[in-house]
């Protein structure tokens, strides 16, 4: 058979299965199994447990949970309140002020959860409806929470960056820091956006905002901005023991993911926010995704290697090579791909799917692996905000009853343009990607 | 009958729990690596690879759980035209179970020829391989039964979650 036609009913069986509804990891395991049966015949099938067994058992991955833990204490505790009124406080009192907070917030929010859907819900249910109230548009709001969630897979700690430095063989390490540039630049390119957009039409954010009264009631509890900075503090300690603590040599991502469910446990007990209850709620709950996320890795690793073993891949990589195309060319036709696709399926099981495939090419090609991966990831998140199917649109379309899907689409296609926008950018400059991890 | 149902139901928040206790378990070894090395010069040779199998058991009891609970990942696009209780939905859960079934199967035979051949696991701190075999055989197994249940007798069962649950797979 053709190495095409191999790819085409692999990912083409797959697809399928995975359209039909049934669990993700249902969908691998199937098709793994089936596809062991017709190419290497009973012996596979101890190499198929075999990778099921290793994976789970992977190192690398307990990264993930620890992560997740962290996010978990800190959404849980509520301690995020406390930096919502702080930096609510230090952005002053400009026009459209909430929509600089909202930027801020899940900028940082993105760094301490990883996770876009989490920070979405969140901002949907905390910050929205205060907007609203305040007479800010519903759109330009949603625009900005979309926006600023979908730094979260950016921004270390990053739980895709993990899986695609595991499955590439590129160091996590580089990968994570490689996405705090971005992650920023993405940030300031929204602000941008927002402060454009208000000025050609002031409509968008009431005049002389009166100060916030989100959670602390008023002016006088939100005091000076000395206090709001020294209340942040705790929070850039949890940054630092993540994300300092990676880039200075000292943990691994895994001993900083430790260190950083050390860092948000203390920082909610600071804040008299922590319980036995909440603890528990936390770890039960980061222990549900954690298996969420584990058991697709785990069913679909022999996958690759059964795509490997039939020589599609290799044969793949020496059609791309052949074609002579410009490598910026044949990058941009290597992310059309997983832009459209992330449109319709779960970023996790598209990652799963298309990084065997891309890896060689990725090598074959020329490219820098922490700059083509970075830039893999901003494109995946773009799937997550893109009509119709983005899941980060339907949490903040869950988290915000007020706004209806439609209207939330519509808040979505600015921030498509901003990341596109962004990807080219980082497409032509590498070392805005590739310049921090060099430092490690 | 129920009372089998509660005994399965008690079994998966049993082994659910013992998942949960394997994340505590890899953070405490995880900050008595980091503080071992840094405070007292002297780094373990047994935490990372304790890391790796506790993170095989935290997958393998966690999955019958989530299983149970309706929250694995999937593309929902046709199940959401598709009303709960549905033949197409059961047909799905019977899937799953069989294709839980073959795992377990082949991971039985596995897991008898390296008690058989006395398989030990790579690294410095070494178990028998059939710890971790077992442990996927385990945690399959369950959840194949959970689908089973749910495919069977699906409206004793918790429904599918919201698809814009704020604990949604992405990261």
């Amino acid at each position: 058979m053709e190495w095409f036609l191999v790819l085409l009913t692999f990912f083409g069986a797959l697809l399928a299965l995975m359209l039909t509804g049934i669990n993700v990891f249902v969908a691998f395991l199937i098709i793994n199994l089936t596809a062991t049966g017709l190419l290497i015949g009973e012996r596979g099938f101890g190499l198929f447990i075999n990778s099921v067994a290793d994976s789970t058992s992977n190192g690398s991955y307990a990264t993930i949970p620890l992560f997740i833990l962290m996010g978990e204490i800190l959404f849980r505790s509520g301690s995020v309140d406390v930096l919502f009124d702080s930096v609510d406080r230090l952005v002053g009192r400009v026009r459209g002020r909430l929509y600089a907070v909202v930027i801020v917030i899940a900028t940082i929010f993105g760094a301490l959860s990883g996770a876009a859907v989490a920070v979405s819900a969140m901002l949907g249910r905390s910050a929205m409806p205060n907007m609203a109230a305040r007479g800010y548009s519903p759109k330009m709001s949603a625009t900005v929470i979309l926006a600023g969630a979908s730094l979260a897979p950016i921004i270390p700690p990053s739980l895709l960056a993990i899986i695609i430095g595991s499955l590439a063989d590129v160091s996590i390490s580089g990968l994570l820091i490689a996405g705090i540039v971005p992650g920023i630049i993405v940030s300031l390119m929204t602000g941008t956006y927002v402060i454009l957009s208000v000025m050609r039409d002031p409509t968008l954010a009431p005049p002389d905002t009166p100060p916030d009264d989100t959670t602390s009631g008023g002016a006088a509890a939100r005091g000076s901005a000395l206090g709001a900075v020294i209340r942040m503090v705790p929070f850039m300690f949890i940054i630092f023991m993540v994300m300092g603590m990676i880039m200075l040599g000292i943990a691994t991502p895994g001993e900083s993911a430790a260190t950083g469910v050390i860092g948000a446990t203390l920082v909610a007990m600071l804040y008299r926010r922590a319980s036995l209850g909440m603890l528990l709620q936390a770890l039960t709950s980061a222990t549900r995704l954690s298996v969420m996320i584990m058991v697709i890795v785990a069913s679909s690793t022999l996958f690759s290697q059964l795509v490997a073993f039939t020589g599609a891949s290799q044969a793949l990589v020496g059609w791309a090579t052949d074609l002579g195309l410009p490598p910026m060319t044949m990058f941009v036709v290597l992310m059309a791909l997983p832009l459209i696709l992330c449109m319709f399926i779960d970023q996790i099981a598209f990652l799963l799917m298309a990084v065997p495939l891309y890896d060689p090419l990725v090598h074959a090609l020329g490219y820098d692996p922490i700059w083509f991966w970075t830039i893999f990831l901003v494109n995946l998140t773009v799937g997550g905000v893109t009509p119709p199917f983005g899941y980060t649109l339907f949490a903040l379309s869950a988290a915000a009853p007020n706004l209806s899907t439609a209207q939330v689409f519509r808040a979505s296609y600015p921030v498509v343009v901003i990341f596109l926008a962004a990807m080219t950018l980082f497409a032509l400059v590498p070392p805005l990607v590739t310049w921090l991890p060099g430092m490690l | 009958m129920r009372q089998v149902g509660a005994l399965a139901d008690l079994l998966v928040r049993i082994a659910f729990w013992i998942a949960a206790a394997a994340l505590v378990v890899i953070l405490a070894i995880t900050l008595v690596e980091i503080t071992m090395r840094y405070v007292f010069g002297a780094p373990t040779m047994w935490v990372s690879d304790s890391v790796r199998y506790l993170l095989a058991y935290l997958i393998m009891l966690g999955l019958p759980e989530v299983t149970r609970s309706r929250e694995h990942v999937s593309i929902t696009l046709v199940l959401d035209a598709v009303p709960s209780g549905h033949w197409y939905r059961r047909a799905l859960l019977l899937v799953s179970a069989a294709a839980c079934a073959a795992v377990v199967y082949f991971a039985i035979d596995v897991a008898m020829t390296q008690v058989a051949r006395n398989t030990f696991t790579q690294g410095t701190w070494r178990i028998p391989r059939v710890w971790i075999t077992g442990a996927v055989a385990a945690g399959f197994a369950v959840a194949g039964l959970v689908f089973l249940a749910q495919g069977l007798a699906p409206r004793r069962l918790p429904q599918a979650k919201p698809q814009a649950a704020p604990k949604r797979v992405e990261a």
